[in-house]
Order: structure tokens, then sequence, then C-alpha cells
């Protein structure tokens, strides 16, 4: 069950690349269509060294694609993703990643937001809704309520001195 | 000589600025109006003469005047006037003398324009923005001086950035800038609540007509900067999550934050100190932004040349964190809770509270995300740069909670959890959603995705229909108690009525997001008169043309657009040169419709035949025309509430305070 769901949610994140995508299809031309969605998917994932923000799949830069066209021979040779992942980052080392690794140090980046979803929510309940608000402690100051206190205050000024 | 005068008047302003702080303080504490009003003179004047300046730089500016630095290096005697004006904010000290200018005249028209209501605060208000003043123009006399002088005295420019040439770029930090400068004010105020010890009641109605008006700037800003990269770039998209772009979009989640909490503050007296806290980090992620676009301490494709006013901004940033806790955690037990006997469980504020929870996590993870490099680099020894997959993993999830959160939330009703036919509407919603989906899946060509993609996507448009249904019965209820009759609510209720547009404008933007998750394209070279097929449209490449606009030359080829049978026009897809940068720009051919944008490039053409065969990179985008619509109505929303006038004296504070 639990397994499905994050398999559910894995394939949700992987639907929404907000970003459009840029010129693989040249390279794409004789994948078989499982074979493109599995290097769409790859290239989508590995950085372009030598832009801003992209991914090789939406640079034509010449680093990115040679890249690509490596990333193609290895799906061609039928290895899976985590096998060419690894061949990047061994060779480029994880900064070729464009999503912090779920290992190590870089685990924090994942963790954080995912607790915050799951913590805030029980946080609010204990501090806010949990909480009645029981003392009529000190309520909003009117008028009047600033006025006797400024009284009080300037009468016992006057008794001090 | 006029460099000189220029650089003369900040430096006045600068001197200005410093003694406004100095007497406001003094104001404050010994209570004499006398000072205050020294103070907000000195304000008045110092924004005169920066005014006075920047014309002055304008005036310069169309001179060519090169012995000007910043008019050497950032404009060029082939630039026409429109972007002559550009020209002024296209570099580090133009935009930082732009974010001045802005922030003084907006610091003025506050102190100016202060309700009667907040005078006993006023001193502490006028101190915070002169203060935040002073250290700017500090910086534009020292590290970003725009009057800065050039010898000997070139004939030409180097020219302004080619790719700010762009009537989107021109509006884009105006627009942002304003949303910036507009949160200094509520914060100013959140200063003096926590100073003076109490929120009274013209805050909240100053508060939230700063924080409105810097919302919908902002809200505009932001979408016309992603205008300028989709039209611009030529990578077929309008955000990247690049540092610059997230750090304009934090400050956007705050203020969003602020205004919602202002609500709660207002209807009920809680989150007052919430609010404080939103009023100040909408400011401090506004400024954030800033030092990372200035000291390049982050790669981020807005990075200007790396300067040496990056540990200035740090070492302000800090000040104003570690004094702003400070103040705060000294002063946040003045701000008094209200006295109800009712609140939170089920009802409106809780859903209220659920937003800010969402939005919160959401400015959290973009905060992590763009100073992840740094930490990283701290910790592990290793620059690690998160791009846009990160933030794709987490925003979707948000968008779609914010949208159930919308529905929910605006049926809900304050201090009861009694859902007033709210059951009622939100299965009716359901229902009418489901057909309206379909048509829009339809002609947004959301079934070419198919398989378990095209499932989700239709759940989220499935849901933000349904959110616009249940927006929509909440509004006709409300119209119905007051008989039907619009003019009443349009004079009665008009922050509801704003809130309402903007919340359909953020559904449509979300909408837009949703249609154009993935991009239809193709690359192909072809001949003159030889056409490609792509979904159903067929474009022809016509021929080769070159043509002059303004000071660029664009060369290209132009595409004829087909669709069953109907001509829907051609674009252009080609290549601009300006004359004093070596670089060849793209420029995109776009034809736009309703569902689809035909978007185009061409990466290579044919140069020995001029163009016989070229290649072009064609998208077939849908559904971004929404988000650009949703970019009006959005600030439309913005706009109405606005204008409303009464809200925020109502508050319950002035309410037990009458009676």
């Amino acid at each position: 069950m639990i397994k499905g769901m994050f398999l559910v949610m894995a394939a949700l994140w992987s639907s929404f690349g907000w970003s459009s995508l840029g010129q693989a299809t040249a390279l794409e031309e004789d994948l078989s269509p499982e074979q493109k969605i599995e290097f769409r998917d790859i290239s989508k994932d590995l950085r372009c060294p030598t832009c801003t923000g992209l991914s090789i799949l939406e640079s034509d830069a010449q680093f990115s694609i040679q890249m690509k066209t490596a990333v193609k021979e290895q799906v061609l040779a039928g290895k899976n993703k985590a096998e060419i992942m690894s061949f990047f980052t061994e060779r480029y080392g994880l900064w070729i990643l464009r999503e912090p690794p779920k290992k190590g140090f870089h685990l924090v980046a994942w963790a954080l937001p995912l607790s915050a979803m799951i913590f805030g929510p029980l946080l609010l309940w204990f501090f806010v809704w949990r909480r009645r608000i029981t003392a009529k402690s000190r309520s909003i100051r009117s008028t009047a309520d600033i006025l006797s206190e400024m009284d009080r205050m300037i009468a016992s000024e006057k008794a001090g001195t | 000589m006029f460099a000189d005068l220029g650089f003369y008047l900040l430096f006045l302003c600068f001197i200005l600025s410093v003694y406004g702080s100095i007497s406001a303080f003094f104001a404050a504490k010994t209570r004499q109006i006398r000072l205050y009003r020294s103070s907000k003179y000195a304000a008045t004047a110092s924004t005169f003469f920066c005014i006075f300046a920047a014309l002055l730089l304008f005036y310069m500016l169309f001179q060519r005047d090169y012995s000007v630095m910043y008019i050497f290096k950032n404009s060029s005697n082939d630039l026409p006037w429109n972007y002559t004006i550009a020209a002024f904010w296209s570099a580090l000290e133009g935009s930082h003398f732009l974010w001045l200018l802005m922030l003084s005249v907006y610091s003025s028209l506050a102190l100016w324009t202060a309700s009667k209501n907040n005078e006993h605060i006023m001193p502490w208000v006028s101190l915070t923005l002169q203060a935040i003043l002073s250290w700017m123009f500090y910086l534009a006399i020292s590290y970003s001086d725009p009057f800065l002088k050039n010898f000997p005295l070139p004939p030409d420019g180097v020219g302004m950035n080619a790719l700010l040439q762009n009537p989107y770029m021109a509006t884009h930090p105006p627009t942002l800038f304003t949303g910036y400068t507009a949160l200094a004010i509520p914060f100013a105020y959140a200063v003096a609540a926590l100073c003076y010890g109490d929120i009274t009641e013209g805050w909240l109605k100053s508060v939230r007509r700063w924080a409105l008006f810097g919302w919908t700037s902002l809200t505009v800003g932001i979408i016309l900067g992603g205008r300028w990269a989709y039209v611009e770039l030529g990578w077929s998209g309008y955000w990247a999550w690049d540092p610059v772009e997230n750090s304009s979009f934090m400050p956007w989640i705050f203020s969003t934050c602020l205004l919602h909490s202002l609500l709660v503050q207002e209807k009920i007296g809680h989150l007052k100190r919430l609010s404080v806290v939103l009023a100040f980090l909408g400011f401090f992620f506004s400024f954030f932004g800033t030092f990372i676009t200035r000291s390049g301490i982050i790669s981020s494709v807005h990075s200007f040349a790396q300067s040496s006013i990056g540990p200035n901004y740090l070492a302000y940033l800090v000040c104003l964190l570690v004094g702003m806790t400070i103040l705060y955690a000294v002063r946040a037990p003045t701000l008094l809770p209200p006295d109800t006997d009712k609140a939170w469980g089920v009802s409106k504020e809780s859903a209220l509270m659920l937003t800010q929870f969402l939005l919160g996590t959401f400015a959290l993870i973009i905060f992590i995300g763009t100073i992840y490099p740094i930490v990283s680099e701290m910790i592990t020894g290793a620059r690690f740069n998160v791009q846009a997959p990160y933030f794709n993993a987490f925003a979707p999830w948000i968008g779609l909670l914010l949208v159930a959160a919308i529905a929910v939330g605006n049926l809900l009703r304050w201090k009861t959890g009694k859902f007033l036919g709210g059951s009622k509407i939100l299965l009716q919603a359901v229902f009418w959603s489901l057909p309206v989906s379909l048509v829009f899946a339809y002609f947004g060509r959301v079934f070419e995705s198919g398989g378990f993609r095209f499932g989700i996507q239709m759940v989220g448009i499935a849901m933000v229909f349904w959110a616009a249904f249940c927006l929509t019965a909440d509004l006709s209820m409300r119209l119905k108690t007051l008989k039907g009759s619009f003019k009443l609510l349009w004079q009665r209720n008009r922050a509801y009525l704003g809130a309402y547009v903007a919340h359909i404008g953020f559904l449509i933007a979300i909408l837009g997001f949703l249609g154009n998750y993935r991009g239809l394209e193709t690359v192909k070279t072809l001949k003159k008169g030889e056409s490609t097929e792509l979904y159903g449209f067929e474009i022809k490449y016509e021929g080769f043309d070159i043509l002059q606009e303004q000071n660029a030359t664009i060369y290209g080829g132009v595409l004829s657009v087909h669709k069953d049978g109907t001509d829907l026009g051609t674009l252009m897809a080609g290549r601009s040169k300006y004359p004093t940068k070596p670089e060849l720009l793209h420029e995109v051919g776009l034809l736009s419709s309703f569902w689809h944008d035909v978007y185009a490039v061409m990466p290579d053409f044919d140069k020995a035949t001029r163009g016989e065969t070229a290649t072009f990179q064609i998208h077939i985008n849908p559904t971004v025309r929404l988000v650009w619509i949703s970019c009006v109505i959005m600030a439309l929303g913005g706009l109405i509430a606005l204008l409303d006038r009464s809200r925020g004296l109502n508050t319950k504070d002035h309410l037990e305070a009458v009676e």
C-alpha cells in the first residue's frame, strides 16, 4: 500500500516538468517508444554543464549534445536509469545531477520539506486548534483602559517624587 | 558637470536621510511632534533631490553623455528612445538607483498619506524607512555610484545588454521594484508596532493597503519577467526555478500570507504577531533577492558582473535579521491577544491558518533549494546546484492543496463550524466541474499525453474547475443576501469581490501550468516551400526575410501555419543582431491563439544560399496564454480590493474601543 503510494507520487513528480523540452528529437529518431521515454527521463535529470539552470534535454550546447549522445548509446545498449546515472556521477561527480541525491547529507534537502509538510499540521493542531482561549487575560486595550492606565502611571510618578 | 551635480544630490540625500532617521528616533522617544515633522520634511526633501538626480541621469542618457561610466557601459548611439529610458535600470548601479528612487518616493508618500489614527507610531515608521534609505543612499555614493566619471571621452558607448532590449524587460524591473519597495512600508509599520508596543486602529488599514499594492505589483512584475523569458530566451518556457526567479517569488508568497493573516486579524483579532513576522519576511526576502543578484554568490542567468557590493548587502541583511529578531523577542509580548470566546476549530480562520502553513512550507522549500549551493559547499565541500526537478517535485502538491484550500476555505464561515449549505455546494461543484474539465482537456490537447500522466492532469484540471465553482457559489450566496444586487456588493464589499477575482486569476494560472506541463515539439530542417506536420498543425517554410526593427537587424524564416485547412497566419523565427554586440540572439516566432501557442526558433540556416534550407525548432505550447491572462485577472482583483476604503477600519480592536 505505502509502496504503491510512493510509486504514484514518483510518477506524479516526474509528470510535472513545467518547462518544455528542447531539441532532443533529432537524436531520438531511431529509438523505440519505450527507449524514447527512458532517454528523455534520464536526460532531463542531467544538468547542462555550460548553461544556467537547464537540463541537457533542453539545451543545444555542444557539451549537452555529446552527453545526450552518450545517454542514447547506453539506452540502446539496454542499461537502466540507475546504471546510466551512476556512469555520469562517477565521471563528473554529483555535480552533474539536477536535484540532490537521496543519500548522505543531501537527504536533508528532502527530509526538511517533507517533515515540514507532515509535522506542520500536527504542530498547528497542538499549538493553535487545541488551545482554547481560557484565561480572560489581558484584552485589547480600549481607549478607556489606556486612559485609566495612564492615570495610574501619572499618579504613581507623582507619589514617587 | 551634471554628473557632479547628480553625485552631490545623492550625497545630500544621504545626509538628509541620516538626519531624518535620527530626528525620527528622538521624536519617538521624546514624543515631540515638531521633531517628527522635521524628519518627515527631510524625507520629502531627499525624495525631491533623488527625483532630480534621476532626471539628470535620464537627461544625460538622452544626451549620450559617455563621460559617465554607467552611460558609457550601458548605452550606445544606436539605442532607440524607448530603450534609452530602459537603459537607466539595465545594470547594477542604475537598478540600485531605480530601487532607491522608488523606495524614497513611496516612503514620502506613506508618511504624507498616513492616517490620523497612526500619528502616535509615525515617528517609528519614519525612522525605519529613513534608516533603510540612508543605507541605500550610502551604497549609491560608494559602491554603486551611477554618476562615476569616465575619461577620456569615447565617441560611442559599449551598448545596452541586447537581451534586455525587449518591451517586457523594459517594464519588468520597475513593476517588480514597485512591489519590493511597497513591501518596505508594511515592514516599517511592523517595526513601529513593536516599538510602540501595540497594534492600533489605523495600523491594519495602512498595512493592508500597502501590502495589497505591493502584492499586485509583484504579481504583475513576476509574470512580465516570465513573459520576457518566454519571448526572448528561445527555450520555450517561462519559469526555470532560477535563484533570482525564486527570490522574487518568496516575497510574493510572504505578501500573500500577510494579506491572509491581516484578514484574520481584522475579523477576529488573532494573528497580530504573525502579521508582524510576515511583514518582516516579505521585506527581508525582497532584499535577499537583490543580494543574490548583486553579489553573484549563486550562479544565475540574472547575475550582474561580480561586484564589491556583495559583502555590504550581506552585512545589511545580517543586521536586519539580528535586529529584528531581538526587537521581536523583546517586544512581541506587548502585542496583546484578543479576548475572543471561540476561535479556531473547524472554521474559516483555521482554513486560513492552513493556507498560511502551505504557503510557508512552499517558501521554505524554495528557500532551501535556493541557498542549497552555499550550504552544501560549506558542509560537504562540493557545491551542489539545485535545479528545476527538485522544485517540481513539490510544487504540484502544494499547488493542488492550495486549490483545495481555496475552495473549502471560502465556503467556511468565521468562528463557526457550521457549513451553511457548504457541503451541498462542494458536491454540486464536483458534478458541474466534470463536463467542463472534459471540454477543457479536449481543446487543451490533454488527451494526447495518455496513460498515467493524463489521469493526473485530469484530476488537477477537475480540481481547479471544482474550486472555481465553489468560489462562484459562495459569491452567489452573498449576492442573494443582498437581494441579488451586484451594485450593493460593489458598494459594500469590494474587498470580497477583489478576493474573488484574484482567486479566480490564481486558479486560471494553475490551469495554465497544468495544460502546459509538457511541450510538444519537433526539430526539422526544411527547404523553401517544404512543410512539416506537428500535432495537426501544418507548418510551411515560406521564405527567408531580413528586416530592420529599431536598432536590431532581424533575419529568419517565415513560416505559415495551417490547421484543418484554415490559415492561422504566419510567424517569423530567426536571429537578431544588435550593432554594438557580437552575439546573435534568438528572435522567437510566436503565433498565439487562446488554446495554443505555435512557438518557433531557428537554430541554424544555410548561410551559403541565404536560407534555401533552414532548421526550425517548433513547439506547440498548450494553454500558455492562460498564464498571461491570469496575470491581468489577479492584478484586477488586487486593484478592486484596493478600492475598498472601509476595510481595515471596522476591526475588532476598533469596535471594542468604541464600545
